[in-house]
Parts: C-alpha cells; structure tokens; sequence
C-alpha cells in the first residue's frame, strides 16, 4: 500500500514538474507576436531619442501590457554574464519573430521563477544603452494550475484503480496468511478459493497442504500415544520384575528408572489428550486441589507448602488443573528445591503462584520453556529428566480456561509461576443447584 | 484342600484376568508370594468358566481385554453377570480391582462407577498391588464399614449441607464445589460418617483409615484430621471435635441417600 502511494505521488509529482516545464513558456502566439511587435517599435523610438529624454520616454511608453524602462550602457558592454536558460529558446524566438532590431544576441530573457507568469527581460540597443522591459502576466498561469490539476485528477483515478486492483489481490491473499498463520494451532479452517486465478490457486494449494499436515500430525500423534501407552505394560512387568530382586539397591535403582520413564510417558499422552478432552468445567474447590497436592509431595519428603485461604471456589476442569499445578509443584521442587503456593483472589481473578529458591531461568529462556518438548540447556536438564512437556501443558490447559500463566524471576532469587484464572459469575449457579439438596439436608 | 467349605480359614481365591502372558505370570507370582491362592485366565470368556467352576474372593481385571473389555465385565459382573449358560451368578458382590494403562483419572472415575472397588495404573510394584488387594479384602470381609461392599458402593452421604459420593469418592461443599480430599482423607470422612456422633479412638481411626494402604504413609491420625479439617472449612473444628484422653466424634446427622 505504501509502495503504491508513493508510486502515485512520484506520478504527481513528476507530472506536475513536467507541465510547469512545458506550459510556462505555452504562450498564445498572438499577444506573443504583438508584445514583440511592441518591443521593436519602443526599441526603434527610443533608440532615435536622444539620450537625456530616454528615461521618460520609456516610463511614457509603458503600458499595461508592457512596461519599459532605460538602462545606460553597462561598463562592460558586451555577451551577458549568464548565458540565456535553453528553456526560454523557444520564447526568444518567438518573441523577437521577424523584427530586425531583436535580432542577434541583443534581447536577453531572464528566467521566470515558479508561480509568476511575466516575462522579463533586457534588449540591448546598437548604442550600447539597453531597455529593461516586463511583460506580465502574459504567460497565462491558469495554463499551469490547470496542468497541475488535471495531473491530481489523473494520479487520484490512478490511485483509485490501484486500490481497487490492491484491493482485490490483497484480500484473497490476507485471509490467505491469516489461515497459514493458524496453521498447526488447532484450528482447520479452509480457505476460501475466490479472488484472481493465481490466488485461486494457491488458496487450493494451500487447504490440500492444510489437509495433507492435519493427516499427517493425527498419524504421527496416534503413533505416538500409542507407543507411549503400549510401553506401559513392559514397564510394569519390568516393575514387577524388580520387586522379586534380592539387591534391594538394584531393586530401587530400578523403580527409580520405571517411574522416570512413567512420568515421560504420562506426559506424552497428557499432552496428546489435552486437544479433545472431554472434561467438563464444573465448579471446584481450587484451594483443596492446592492443599491436597502440597500434602501429597510433603508427604513423599517434598518440601512443599500452600499458603493461601482454604477455599477458593472457581469454575475449571479439576482433572486438567490438578495435572497444572502438578507439574508447577514438581518443576519448582525439582529445579528449585522447594515449592511455595500462594493463592489470592480478587473480584476477576483468581491467582495462583507457585514460587522456588532455584536459580531461576534467564529471561531468554522464560518464553521459551512453554514450547512442547523444549527442555533448558545446561544442567538443569539432564538431572532432572523429563520431556520437556511440563510447562507447554501448563501453558495451554490455562489458555483453556481463558487464564493467563506467566513466569518471571523473583527479585530475591527463584522462579515465579502465575496462574491467572477468571472468576466467572457462573460460579453463583452452583451454589443454588447443589446449595438445594445440601440444605435440605440441614433443614431434616 | 481348596474345596473346604470353611473359607474364612484359608486364604483368599483372587482371579487374575490378564491377557498379557508376561504380566499374568507376574500378577499370579507376586499374589501367590503373598499366600493367595491364585488362579489366571486371559480373557472375558475364560473369568466366566473360571467363576462357574469355583468361586473368587477377588477378581483382579484388566481393561484392556480382547473381546468383552475389562470395564464391560465388570459392569455384567456387578448387574448380576451374564453367567455361563444362564447360571445365577453369585458374583455381583464379588469384589474388583481393575487393572489398566490407562492412568487417566476419568478412567478410575469411571471404573469405580461402574462397581469396580479399586483402580490401579501401570506400572505398579508389589507393595502397591498387595496393599490394595488387602484393603479390598478387608473391606469385602465388612470389617471396616457397614454392610457389603456392593451397599457401599452405592451410596451418598450428607453431613451439614456436604455430600460425600461413595463411588466417585467425591465430596462437595454447601455451595456446590467440588473439594478435593485424597484417598486417606476419604477413607477418614468415610470412617466418621459411618459412626456419626460416636467417640471414635485414634488407634480405630487409623486402622479405619489404613484401607488404602499404598497411598497412606506413616503420619499420625492427627495430622489427617487437621488436614480433613482445613478442606471441611471454618465450621470444621465443631464437626469433627476433638475428645481428650480419646480421640474425636463426628457431631453433625448423617444422611444416607
């Protein structure tokens, strides 16, 4: 759009530069002729004058039209110092036409300046003596605005043309790259084939390209969720297995690495079932789910704490939001030692933060770590296993629930988890629906 | 010796059903380690001759079966079965532990809904599987709750605008939000609503409490009370109070629906 506009204006521009060039000079032949014929008769009169009345002469001969003056003889008579623009060629010619007296280099034309539509200039007589003379407005400027006007009434249609013509392309083309933009996100919408050929064509191209990855995620996804889920019968075996083993060591060492490996394939297919997932948001005690959790980890020698208010009711998938907090709680313990909940709400939101004493995340990475199977280079990974699904799960099931998860560093040291989730005035329904049959209860 | 009548003697019959070869040898090895006498079959078809030919005290069932799935014999098992040539079945009260690698928790939800008494994921270890197999036992052997498991199942309590489901081991607040208690706190609100307004001891609390071993650690019934109590709320401390000297009491009405 830019390119185009500039375009326009080029056009304008150039075009109007073009008409000042040409129209300035565009005189009318005749008044052309008779100021021409005007000059060579004051020329020859004053000429036949004696110096001493030549002044009032010229002043006497002025007329509207043209206006003269008497110069006497410069010093150093002779060429001009500024040799006569070749612009005004055509102009001199024509105004010194037939007559013998503007003949030769005797009539000297100054150029006009933009906008003025006088011609002035200076004739020198054979005695040496020279004859100012100004001839206005008789290079009729109407010619040049109407030039300059008619170049805007053609850049304007042009411009118009052009935006329809931009217009037509570039709608096809945007709804284009919003689709392509969408692609992998979830959303199939095909696009729709109208618009110029090409357009046409590319819009089939790319709903086959939507199709042919939509197969080909779904192939890979189920390949995926059914590795994972297959290799959960060889790992109880081999679980199993090791409860038989005498080495008590060996035997833990073991367990060890199956749990690993069951977190890793609990990941996966959490991750994979997270696109259809049939739960239903109903409203949930989000403060029990914390407390519960922080109980559980503690109670696996975890050091993990909630503080926060003991109820907090909000309208989620609890299933969905126990698997977030979860991996928040085991991200803090295992890269920072510790996890501390805290939860506050206010009439919109509902905030939950998980907080370590880590060693935090640089700020590159913090954007970063949401991206599926993204794991942090350096030591923080190897040691602690993992996928690298954790926070890309967090990051989309509060994006399902229409909250907000950010992570920052805390200034004093350690990472800080946010979840944001509004507080729906759903959540009042609840309470009369199940709120009935509970009273009921109390009222018996 | 198998076929004497006075079972409660000897050890309890468990029923394998596994389709996995590897796995089925397993589960039988690790049960009969513990003294269980253990037979395994690998699917649907064979559970139902194996029932018919004698009786089990527990049935532990995979879900993922070929032919009948392990969810759909359990929901037959429990409406009466579809017993082999129209034989009654006398198992409806048969207790299950289902089996699945399915971790998914809707999953657990679903199989205990449809009867099943206990869930386990793949993989599991010995003690996780033996613990629950004995808590299963016990709680069939009706030494912990009142009436049958099959009874139990089937039932919602209401205490003080509060609904506790049995099944879906669910429990929900006045309002109507769904409070999240783990399974030890379940089996604590489970033990203080069956003996409601009763001085109940902490050594009976803890026994009561102890029927899902696996997940149960070593903490002391105190500790579990105060965390029942922080999810019960600000009128908590007047719901469950503490007895000196004896242990606590559950003061408010229960109603069984």
């Amino acid at each position: 759009m830019f390119v185009l506009l500039a375009a326009v204006a080029l056009v304008f521009v150039g075009s109007s530069v073009f008409y000042e060039e040409a129209e300035t000079y565009t005189v009318d032949d005749t008044q052309l002729e008779q100021i021409g014929e005007r000059l060579a008769v004051d020329a020859r009169v004053v000429a036949a004058t004696p110096v001493s009345q030549r002044s009032i002469l010229t002043v006497m001969l002025s007329t509207a039209d043209l206006s003269i003056d008497w110069r006497a003889p410069e010093a150093t008579a002779g060429r001009p110092a500024r040799p006569e623009p070749s612009s005004l060629r055509d102009l001199h010619l024509r105004l010194a036409g037939t007559h013998e007296i503007l003949q030769g280099d005797v009539l000297d034309l100054s150029p006009t300046s933009i906008g003025t539509a006088d011609i002035r200039g200076i004739l020198r007589l054979p005695d040496g003596s020279r004859i100012g003379f100004v001839a206005p407005d008789i290079l009729q400027p109407h010619h040049m605005t109407r030039g300059i006007a008619s170049a805007a009434v053609l850049a304007g249609a042009v411009l118009l043309a052009a935006g329809m013509l931009v217009r037509t392309l570039s709608m096809p083309l945007r709804a284009l790259a919003d689709v392509a933009d969408g692609v992998g996100s979830g959303h199939w919408i095909p696009v729709e084939e109208k618009g110029p050929r090409e357009v046409r064509y590319l819009a089939r191209a790319i709903n086959a390209m939507q199709d042919r990855i939509r197969r080909l995620i779904a192939d890979r996804t189920e390949a995926l969720a059914a590795v994972s889920h297959d290799l959960r019968t060889p790992l109880a075996r081999l679980r199993l297995r090791a409860g038989f083993l005498e080495d008590s060591e060996l035997q833990a060492a073991i367990e060890g690495d199956v749990a690993e490996m069951e977190a890793m394939v609990g990941g996966v297919l959490a991750y994979l079932s997270g696109e259809n997932d049939p739960e239903p948001p109903r409203p949930v005690d989000l403060a029990s789910i914390l407390a519960t959790l922080a109980d559980d980890a503690a109670d696996q020698g975890r050091d993990v704490r909630y503080d926060g208010p003991g109820h907090a009711s909000v309208r989620v998938r609890p299933l969905a939001m126990k698997r977030v907090f979860g991996n928040l709680i085991d991200n803090a313990v295992n890269y920072g030692g510790a996890a501390r909940i805290g939860l506050a709400m206010d009439a919109d939101w509902l905030r939950v933060r998980v907080e370590d004493d880590g060693p935090g995340l640089p700020e590159a990475e913090l954007s970063r770590v949401t991206t599926p199977f993204y794991r942090v280079e350096g030591s923080r990974s190897r040691a602690t296993g993992g996928l690298g699904l954790g926070l890309a799960i967090v990051s989309r099931e509060v994006a399902r629930e229409g909250g907000q998860f950010t992570l920052q560093n805390r200034p004093e040291g350690g990472l800080r988890a946010e979840v944001a989730l509004p507080r729906l005035p759903a959540q009042g329904g609840g309470h009369q629906g199940v709120g009935k049959a509970g009273r009921s209860a109390i009222d018996k | 010796m198998t076929q004497l009548p006075s079972d409660a003697d000897l050890p309890a019959r468990i029923l394998v059903v596994e389709d996995d070869p590897g796995m089925r040898t397993l589960l039988v090895r690790v049960l009969q380690g513990d003294g269980y006498r253990v037979r395994g079959v690998q699917d649907g078809r064979e559970m139902w001759s194996a029932l018919e030919a004698s009786p089990a005290d527990l049935i532990v069932l995979d879900v993922m079966l070929p032919g009948t799935n392990g969810l759909d014999l359990c929901r037959m098992l429990r409406r009466g079965g579809v017993g082999a040539n129209g034989v009654p079945t006398p198992d409806t009260q048969t207790p299950v532990i289902m089996v699945s690698a399915r971790g998914e928790e809707l999953d657990r939800v679903l199989g205990l809904e449809l009867g099943a008494d206990d869930y386990v994921a793949k993989p599991f270890g010995h003690k996780e599987l033996l613990a629950r197999v004995r808590a299963v036992l016990r709680r069939g052997a009706g030494g912990t709750t009142t009436g049958s498991p099959g009874a139990l199942r089937r039932e919602t309590l209401k205490f003080a605008g509060w609904t506790l489901d049995l099944r879906r081991r669910e429990l929900t607040d006045p309002s109507g939000s769904v409070v999240e208690i783990s399974g030890a706190e379940h089996d604590l609100l489970a033990s203080f609503l069956d003996n409601p307004q009763r001085v109940i001891g902490r050594d009976r609390l803890l026994e009561l409490s102890r029927t899902r071993l696996g997940e149960v650690s070593d903490r002391s019934v105190d500790v579990l009370v105060s965390r029942l109590r922080r999810k019960l709320g600000e009128e908590s401390d007047t719901l469950i109070r503490t007895v000196r000297g004896l242990g606590y009491i559950f003061t408010a009405p229960v109603e069984r629906l």
